[in-house]
């Protein structure tokens, strides 16, 4: 399709994607090369289809090739395992949505949040972070990932210390970093820690520290991986707390990878349900919840987090009660 | 919605435009952090100065037992002690260039640290070079320590003088290692363990590049095989520069070397930028 958009400008839009030729200043980081035509500079501009989108994930799939035992790789040494990791993924997130990606084990949750970070590249597909091919330089400045994975961190420096390595490699200086990080410290309620060697922190607060190095940098697009798996419950409800202010505040985008049904329910605009590496379902929760209900072969009373949470305080309190006795009480 | 500056955060696009700006701050952060993590052994620190001393205080006593007039030793002037001396401090490098990259890229998936420094804007060849510029200080550091020991402890007599030209043979050598030492890296990025050019570079330099003995008493076949190792040259042209020797046998040592820094960088950037897209591909930068 060939459209002039104005006299000093022409759109191509090929394959998903727009190409303007226009004579004004860039107004897009993705601003390609100047084209001279005589007299005259056109600017380039590769521009994406769906600007609104923080994120775009369209047809995305990922095969990875499994291990297999000795005695097969003998009989027969060129075939290979697949393992299925996402299969023609489609979903989009806004500017200020909170997104979470939900599914059992294995659904392609963590590989997706790593395609979209850069760190796993996909098969077939594509993923953008506002505009820019996932993985690119342009994308991955404008993300914050943060992951439970404790072992990201040098364990023999301090959080601080740590913090502003992070910061530099976002070209932060220590001079830009050290009142950010004062800032982020007390949001996440670190402070306290922030001069102790990182082995000597709990689970917990390495937990906060992951998430103060994810947004120390100010990133447009937040992936979050089961981050909140070693936090308390108080520290997680301000955590939920923290997400959703900055979501309503900064307009940033959050996609959240999280098993924790009530908490997804409370935080998230919008839930994407992942099963054997498909979407089974998109929507807001109510419209997914029967999908997803299915998928966990839960109850809906299972999604009600007062008494989810009731009855887990009551069985742990009182161990030797059957299940349904506890249930039972409870209700 | 738009997306509105939060006054707590900074812009993505807040950080210095300049490349070398930038560059500069990525150095100077993996060298403080490898600092810090280095001071935090100080067993290690300490021991390691202390093994410098004892390795040169090794060779001062072998040496008395080495003739001079051994082939290839007589070439040079002072002996065996300031022929070794040299050949241990480059040795230093050596280790560190060829093990340093593939240590820390190991390190790294180990710790858990590469997918961290990877989601950031940093590219993978940039935060490989930029971890390695700490150790290679220390290299610098230790090399320098088995000099000032030998000199000053020793008497080792290095006064032949032709600094500059062991400054150039010094920056081609490192960079020659270096490079090597990227290919290694590149091997444990997709092997992740058991990596065969630091096992085989590594053992043929110690072996046949004139460390410890002149690669002229070593049989005709192993002299030619020598003369392939950037070790052999860094080594003669310290030697020639250092010790006395002729200006165009130290002028071809540094055109070998200049040879081997042309060819083995860039290929040794292609292929870790080879190596990581594989290891993103098959989602492995975590497995160790």
């Amino acid at each position: 399709m060939l459209a002039p958009s104005a006299t000093s400008a022409i759109t191509i839009a090929h394959d998903g994607y727009v190409l303007r030729a226009s004579l004004g200043a860039p107004s897009s980081p993705l601003t390609v090369p100047r084209l001279r035509l005589g007299t005259t500079c056109w600017i380039l501009q590769l521009m994406h289809p769906d600007p609104e989108a923080a994120v775009l994930v369209r047809d995305l799939s990922k095969v990875f090739t499994g291990s297999r035992p000795l005695r097969e790789i003998f009989r027969s040494p060129f075939a290979r395992r697949k393992v299925v990791a996402l299969s023609g993924v489609s979903f989009r997130a806004s500017e200020g949505e909170v997104v979470g990606l939900i599914g059992p084990n294995g659904a392609g949750k963590t590989t997706l949040i790593k395609i979209l970070a850069g760190l796993v590249i996909a098969d077939a597909g594509e993923a953008t972070i506002l505009g820019s091919p996932a993985g690119l330089e342009s994308a991955r400045r404008h993300i914050g990932l943060v992951t439970a994975e404790e072992r990201s961190f040098f364990w023999r420096i301090s959080a601080k210390e740590n913090l502003r390595f992070f910061a530099a490699l976002h070209g932060i200086s220590k001079r830009r970093a050290d009142p950010l990080i004062a800032e982020m410290a007390s949001r996440l309620e670190i402070d306290a820690v922030l001069d102790r060697p990182v082995r000597e922190l709990s689970s917990g607060n390495r937990g906060r520290l992951a998430l103060a190095r994810g947004m120390l940098h100010g990133p447009r697009v937040l992936l979050l991986d089961e981050v909140a798996r070693a936090l308390d419950p108080g520290a997680a409800r301000r955590l939920r707390g923290i997400l959703r202010s900055l979501a309503d505040e900064t307009g940033i985008t959050i996609l959240y990878a999280i098993h924790d049904l009530p908490e997804v329910r409370r935080l998230c605009d919008r839930v994407v349900l992942l099963r054997e590496g498909k979407v089974a379902a998109q929507g807001d929760f109510e419209a997914v919840a029967p999908a997803v209900l299915d998928t966990f072969d839960l109850d809906v009373e299972d999604l009600d987090d007062t008494k989810t949470s009731l009855m887990k305080a009551t069985a742990e309190s009182c161990p030797e009660n059957e299940r349904g006795h506890s249930q039972t009480r409870v209700l | 919605m738009s997306i509105a500056a939060h006054p707590s955060l900074p812009s993505p696009g807040d950080g210095p435009r300049n490349g070398v700006a930038r560059v500069a701050l990525w150095i100077r952060a993996f060298m403080r952090r490898d600092v810090l993590t280095e001071l935090s052994y100080r067993a290690n620190v300490t021991l390691g100065l202390l093994g410098g001393l004892f390795s040169v205080l090794l060779f001062f006593f072998l040496s008395q037992m080495v003739e001079s007039a051994a082939p290839g030793l007589s070439h040079y002037r002072g002996g065996y002690f300031p022929f070794v001396l040299i050949g241990l401090s480059v040795m230093a490098f050596l280790n560190e260039a060829l093990t340093g990259f593939s240590k820390r890229v190991r390190q790294a998936q180990l710790l858990g640290t590469l997918e961290a420094v990877l989601a950031t804007p940093i590219s993978p060849a940039a935060a490989i070079l930029c971890q390695s510029v700490q150790p290679l200080f220390w290299a610098a550091l230790r090399a320098s320590m088995y000099l000032a020991f030998g000199v000053l402890l020793f008497g080792a007599e290095l006064s032949g003088g032709n600094l500059p030209a062991a400054g150039l043979a010094i920056v081609l050598g490192v960079l020659s290692f270096a490079a090597l030492g990227i290919l290694s890296a590149s091997a444990t990025m997709v092997f992740k363990r058991g990596d065969p050019v630091a096992w085989a570079i590594g053992g043929l330099s110690i072996l046949l590049g004139g460390v410890y003995y002149p690669v002229e008493v070593l049989p005709l076949e192993l002299q030619a095989l020598a003369e392939a190792l950037p070790m052999t040259h860094t080594l003669r042209a310290l030697r020639e520069a250092l010790l006395g020797g002729g200006q165009e046998a130290l002028a071809r040592s540094l055109a070998v070397l200049s040879g081997f820094v042309a060819v083995l960088v860039p290929l040794s950037l292609v292929t870790f930028g080879i190596a990581v897209k594989k290891a993103r591909r098959e989602g492995s930068l975590t497995h160790f």
